[in-house]
């Protein structure tokens, strides 16, 4: 375990997250030829909402009281296992690929929990959508991490960082990887960020019976989530710049590459939200399908083409 | 430190039949001189398998001969002592519930305590049976036992129904059991399980594969296996709550003993087609168990069909096992099996746990409906949290025990991939699907816990609910403890299965568990619980300090939750069947569901809706292209058969006459 | 005490065991159910003489007691029950039948022969076991249960399970000299007891349905 590491991460998750949010939110809406929020605007929502008061059901119990908290715990422990600015995880040894998977369900269902404690009808429609989702991404999540395990021998998340090259199985593994990442951080076309229409609500459909302190912890807990979600595309597909010792120097470039990287790929998520619509809800099982086809198209191609990079 | 007398490990056995007789001989007994004895019979069963696991087992325990071909033989050797552990620790959960539970049962529970306490025991038998005989004899005395618990309630039609059919499949699976052993016994010689294991080496490779195949159908309907599963969802609901515990925590998990030790002990670890198969059944009763389970809305069908599921997950970490075996590496083998006995271990502890829950719930409710519950966390505090134990431990999220066995299910799964193509593209699938239930079953027990426990209470029973006895509550707090213990320490539970794998597979598995506090770096994919735990629990403190620090001191205001500017009434939150749509419609070329809405006018006037009725359900796959078929064929030539039964006495003196005849013919 | 010798002994029981075939073949067109009774009885006695012949050729005392038994429960005790059925059923004392007398006699002709086909080569010539003991008690036995077949009356096939147990009795007389005496007393008092819950069901039968018409009966099945 490397202390300065898991600050590092820690910090960054942190500090970063909203920031990213800010920066896509800026990038559609200049696609989209208006003028959007300022970039820190993520970041003053946080801090409006940590001060205020929390209107709470009356039906509600410990669990909508406390389920924030641990959402972002887990989220943010999460991000402390992700390698971003060496090829390390600051937290080798204690979890790898499938404990990270684990953390983001452990979120979810205390979210969902929660969603329910309301008796509000929103959050059954947001849960019974969101863990729909959920489980049709696990078996693409789990099969392009597998499709990354099976070159690099283990789980680990520092072993999946690649090497830089590119070959059929990356592509594929990409391709799979980004669509499960739209399906994870909740955008167009899975899921609307920013609507409140319980037509079109999924994620934001659990969140809405949250007011104050805990609304903001999970505003934050989910841009972390972002993070977390775009850090594993990083780190496997992108892996330039990432310190291969840890020393100043190379800290420096990761850290510079890693931020240059987020950007990118927010960006890049941001440019399939403007130009996309929607999909109906009925048809995301089919996006997710191909998801999982591209993960297990992935795997044949290792084993075919014989290109472990 | 020497072994004790090696007749103490008869004495778990001699202690539930003690139970039983005085069960029957203290007929004013409320259940709690008979459950004690259970409890106290089980107690010594953890200790003295804890005991053999960790400090070696006794081998051959008692030997005696009622008839030739008819030798009663125990042996406790390391796999029968983790099974015995597995039923003992069940046991205890279940029989200090019981003491509770049964306060408010009416009739006589002379022949429950009884039954009870003859199945813990019939249990224990089956995994230390070490003959033919003995464990036929143990089988056949547990399904009877068990069929006489399930149908304790035989008032009621549906509980005389599961109880008919649970008979029949159960006998289906003993008649398999019995010609699978008459081959073995055909192939090899004996009847003892000793000579059966020197002479595993030398059979002819045909013999095993129909003693594989016989087995593999007689294990697989009585632990569950789609398509033989068709009893487990009609008699598990059926029977009382604590005997549910017991069926779907325990005996589905002989049904496991009895495959590992037929299938892989005597009929040796076999080629790979054997693990692909397990495999493959896995992967199709997990995924279809937990969208069945999803479906149902009555409490303990929907945990029933869970079990489904998890004996898949289980076949799933056994048949990489068997394949793993038979690819040559015995180190991940003895990982695979490492992976499905945990699971076997975490599934009975949690599954015990949650049906005690739902028999709490419906004690309270006098409903198992989940559309008629709702609100019981603010009524049975105790239960929802216990509960809630559960269905976490059950979706699999760290760090409680289902995730610690799920993640050695896929490392197990991983190791498939380094072996070519075939194996490894089966990996993967098998791990994606393995992921699909992992999610649907987490989405299965948010709705679960969430329509029962959370929101509010949808009839006047869920809102009458109060908390149930102590002894209830103390058997799911130990249940719930159990889970959190097993997640937090797994090197424990690797050490306790460490001498089991080197007898099944000769060497032992080195998962990369860590107990450290502090992770270690390790090579390969590697799980600290307890370091986990520790950063969550860190930085659940850095929010509460960042809450604090940036917004000031904590401010709430409680009321009523948002419905539109209208009056929220309990009808309008969401229901189970709501919930779980998206599935139902996403998956029908499975699930076939149907739905029929009937819209009922008045007599009068024509356009004026005076009610409307509203039927959904599903058409069950196996049911319409496997039973359905079956049992007309069936039908259709038993009556072609009856022709011969006229009623005519005569006729049938005609048939004695005839054969008597042709019998004295031929044998001159 | 040995009071015949052992050629006397085997040609009485050769007799014997004619007469005894005679009577099975002639109870197959006998249409009164007194008669077929009182034929029963006689049956007994043959086997008593038979019984009787055996204690005489072998001198021990059980055999003796055999004897006593046999009268006791053959000629008195079974007839005697199924007497008292016949007069509480107050049946016709006319036995239906459901094959006409010819083609019944050349059948049970038929199964004498096949008796004689099939225990003929068993037969040895030492101890009791003659030329035709042991084919007659066969007979004995195939022509009960084929009378069994052909009639109607419930009752009137009480009377085939007795012919079928002379049979047996006769087999075990000549084949093994005797059965040791627990047998023999349970096999007698089996043969009541079997007989008496027989009559007493009949009577039930001809109480609920007023017949006990086999035929009758058949439209109760399930």
């Amino acid at each position: 375990m490397n202390l300065a590491l898991l600050f590092a991460n820690l910090g960054l998750a942190l500090v970063a997250a909203p920031l990213l949010n800010g920066i896509i939110k800026s990038a559609k809406a200049g696609w989209q030829n208006r003028q959007g929020p300022p970039i820190l605007q993520p970041w003053f929502d946080i801090w409006k909402y940590l001060g205020r008061e929390s209107v709470v059901s009356q039906h509600a119990s410990w669990i909508f009281r406390w389920a924030p908290y641990l959402y972002f715990a887990a989220h943010l422990a999460a991000a402390a296992l992700v390698p971003t600015l060496a090829v390390v995880s600051p937290l080798s040894g204690m979890g790898d690929a499938i404990v990270l998977v684990g953390l983001l369900a452990l979120a979810r269902f205390a979210l969902a929990l929660a969603a329910l404690d309301t008796a509000s009808n929103f959050g059954g429609m947001g849960t019974s959508r969101e863990m729909t989702f959920a489980a049709l991404v696990e078996p693409a999540l789990m099969i392009a991490l597998f499709s990354l395990a099976i070159p690099a021998g283990s789980t680990e998340l520092g072993a999946l960082v690649g090497d830089g090259s590119v070959s059929i199985a990356r592509l594929l593994a990409l391709g799979a990887l980004f669509i499960v990442a739209i399906a994870e951080t909740g955008r167009i076309p899975v899921d609307n960020p920013d609507t409140h229409l319980e037509l079109t609500m999924a994620h934001e459909g659990m969140l809405l019976e949250y007011s104050g302190r805990p609304l903001g912890l999970l505003l934050w807990g989910t841009h972390i989530k972002q993070l977390v979600i775009l850090s594993l595309l990083a780190g496997p597909f992108f892996p330039w710049g990432m310190a291969r010792e840890l020393s100043a120097l190379p800290i420096a470039v990761g850290l510079g590459s890693y931020l240059l990287k987020l950007v990118l790929l927010g960006l890049a998520l941001a440019l399939v939200e403007s130009a996309n619509v929607k999909l109906r809800i009925f048809r995301i099982p089919e996006l997710l399908g191909a998801a999982s086809l591209l993960g297990l198209l992935a795997v044949t191609s290792i084993y075919l083409v014989g290109g472990l990079g | 430190m020497p072994n004790p007398d090696i007749r103490l490990y008869l004495a778990p056995v001699a202690i539930y039949l003690l139970g039983s007789l005085l069960a029957l001989a203290v007929p004013k007994d409320r259940g709690r001189l008979s459950h004690g004895t259970a409890l106290a019979g089980s107690l010594l069963g953890t200790a003295l398998a804890l005991r053999a696991l960790l400090e070696g087992t006794p081998g051959r325990v008692a030997s005696f001969s009622v008839a030739p071909f008819a030798t009663l033989s125990l042996r406790l050797d390391p796999l029968s002592a983790f099974f015995l552990l597995v039923i003992s620790l069940i046991g205890i959960a279940a029989s200090l519930y019981a003491v509770g539970y049964l306060g408010s049962e009416h009739g006589s529970l002379a022949g429950m305590g009884a039954a009870y306490n003859s199945f813990l025991a019939s249990m224990v038998l089956v995994v230390m049976a070490d003959s033919v005989f003995a464990f036929l004899f143990a089988w056949e005395a547990m399904s009877l036992v068990s069929f006489f618990l399930v149908i304790q309630h035989h008032q009621q039609n549906d509980v005389r129904r599961a109880g008919y059919i649970y008979l029949v499949m159960t006998h289906v699976s003993t008649a398999f059991l019995l010609a699978g052993f008459l081959v073995l016994f055909a192939a090899a010689g004996s009847m003892d399980f000793g000579d059966l294991r020197l002479a595993a080496a030398r059979l002819p490779a045909l013999s095993r594969d129909v003693v594989f195949l016989m087995a593999l159908v007689a294990f697989g309907t009585k632990a569950g296996v789609i398509p033989l599963h068709v009893w487990l969802p009609r008699a598990h609901p059926a029977a009382p709550s604590h005997v549910s515990a017991l069926m779907s925590g325990v005996m589905i998990k002989v049904a496991i003993y009895g495959l590992l030790r037929v299938g892989w002990e005597l009929a040796g670890p076999g080629p790979a087609w054997w693990g692909a198969l397990i495999l493959t059944l896995g992967a199709v009763s997990a995924v279809l168990g937990v969208l069945y389970a999803l479906m149902e809305h009555d409490l303990k069908r929907l945990l029933a069909y869970h079990s489904v599921e998890n004996i898949g997950i289980i076949l799933m970490g056994l048949g990489a096992a068997f394949l793993l075996a038979a690819l040559g590496q015995p180190v991940a083998a003895a990982l695979a099996l490492l992976a499905g006995l945990y699971h076997v271990l975490n599934h009975a502890v949690f599954k015990a746990l949650l049906f005690l829950g739902a028999g709490a719930v419906q004690q309270a409710t006098h409903t198992r409906d989940l559309e008629a519950l709702g609100g019981l966390i603010h009524r049975m505090p105790w239960t929802a949290a216990t509960f809630l134990v559960g269905a976490a431990a059950i979706s699999a999220l760290p760090p409680l025990n289902g995730f610690v066995s799920e993640w050695l299910t896929f490392q197990s799964l991983l190791a498939l991939t380094t072996l070519g193509f075939t194996a490894g593209i089966g990996g993967v699938a098998a791990a994606g699907l393995l992921a699909l239930t992992g999610g649907l079953a987490a989405f299965c027990f948010v709705k679960a816990f969430g329509i029962t426990f959370l929101g509010m209470p949808r009839s006047e029973k869920a809102a009458a609910a109060r908390e149930v006895a102590l002894s209830m509550r103390m058997g799911m707090a130990f249940l719930a403890a159990l889970c959190v213990v097993l997640g937090l320490f797994p090197t424990l539970v690797a050490r306790l299965l460490a001498p089991v794998t080197v007898g099944l597979v000769g060497v032992v598995a080195r998962p990369t568990l860590s107990l450290a506090p502090l992770p270690v770096p390790a090579q390969g994919g590697a799980l600290a619980p307890l370091a986990l735990v520790g950063l969550l629990a860190a930085l659940f403190g850095l929010a509460l300090l960042l809450g604090r620090s940036i917004g000031g001191p904590r401010r709430s205001r409680v009321a009523p939750p948002w419905g539109c500017g209208i009056q929220l009434e309990p009808s309008m939150q969401y229901s189970a069947a709501a919930l779980a749509k998206p599935i139902r419609i996403i998956f029908r070329t499975l699930l076939r569901p149907h739905r029929e809405i009937e819209r009922q006018h008045d007599a009068e006037a024509a356009y004026f809706v005076s009610g409307v009725r509203y039927e959904a359900g599903i058409h069950p796959v196996y049911e319409h292209f496997l039973y359905a078929p079956a049992v007309r064929t069936l039908l259709a030539l038993a009556q072609r058969i009856r022709a011969l039964q006229n009623g005519s006495l005569r006729s049938y003196l005609g048939y004695l006459c005839a054969t008597l005849v042709v019998v004295l013919l031929l044998t001159r | 005490m040995i009071l015949l010798d052992l050629q006397t002994a085997q040609r009485l029981l050769d007799t014997l065991a004619l007469l005894l075939l005679a009577t099975a073949l002639g109870s197959v067109p006998i249409r009164r159910m007194r008669s077929s009774i009182r034929l029963l009885a006689g049956q007994g006695l043959l086997l008593a003489a038979a019984a009787a012949v055996v204690a005489l050729a072998t001198g021990s005392p059980h055999a003796y007691f055999a004897v006593a038994l046999t009268v006791a429960v053959k000629v008195l005790v079974v007839p005697g029950i199924l007497l008292y059925a016949l007069r509480e059923v107050r049946v016709k004392r006319e036995m239906e039948m459901g094959l006409p007398p010819r083609p019944a006699m050349l059948l049970a002709i038929g199964l004498v022969i096949v008796a004689y086909y099939v225990a003929g080569p068993l037969r040895t010539m030492d101890g009791f076991l003659t030329r035709n003991a042991l084919p007659a008690a066969l007979s004995m036995l195939l022509v009960g249960l084929f009378t069994m077949l052909i009639r109607k009356k419930a009752l009137s096939q009480v009377v085939g399970i007795v012919a079928m147990e002379n049979g047996l009795y006769l087999m075990t007389v000549v084949a093994t000299q005797g059965l040791p005496l627990a047998v023999e007393m349970g096999v007698a008092i089996d043969l009541a007891v079997g007989v008496l819950v027989m009559g007493i069901v009949a009577r039930q039968i001809h109480r609920t349905f007023d017949s006990i018409n086999t035929d009758h009966l058949q439209t109760l099945r399930g």
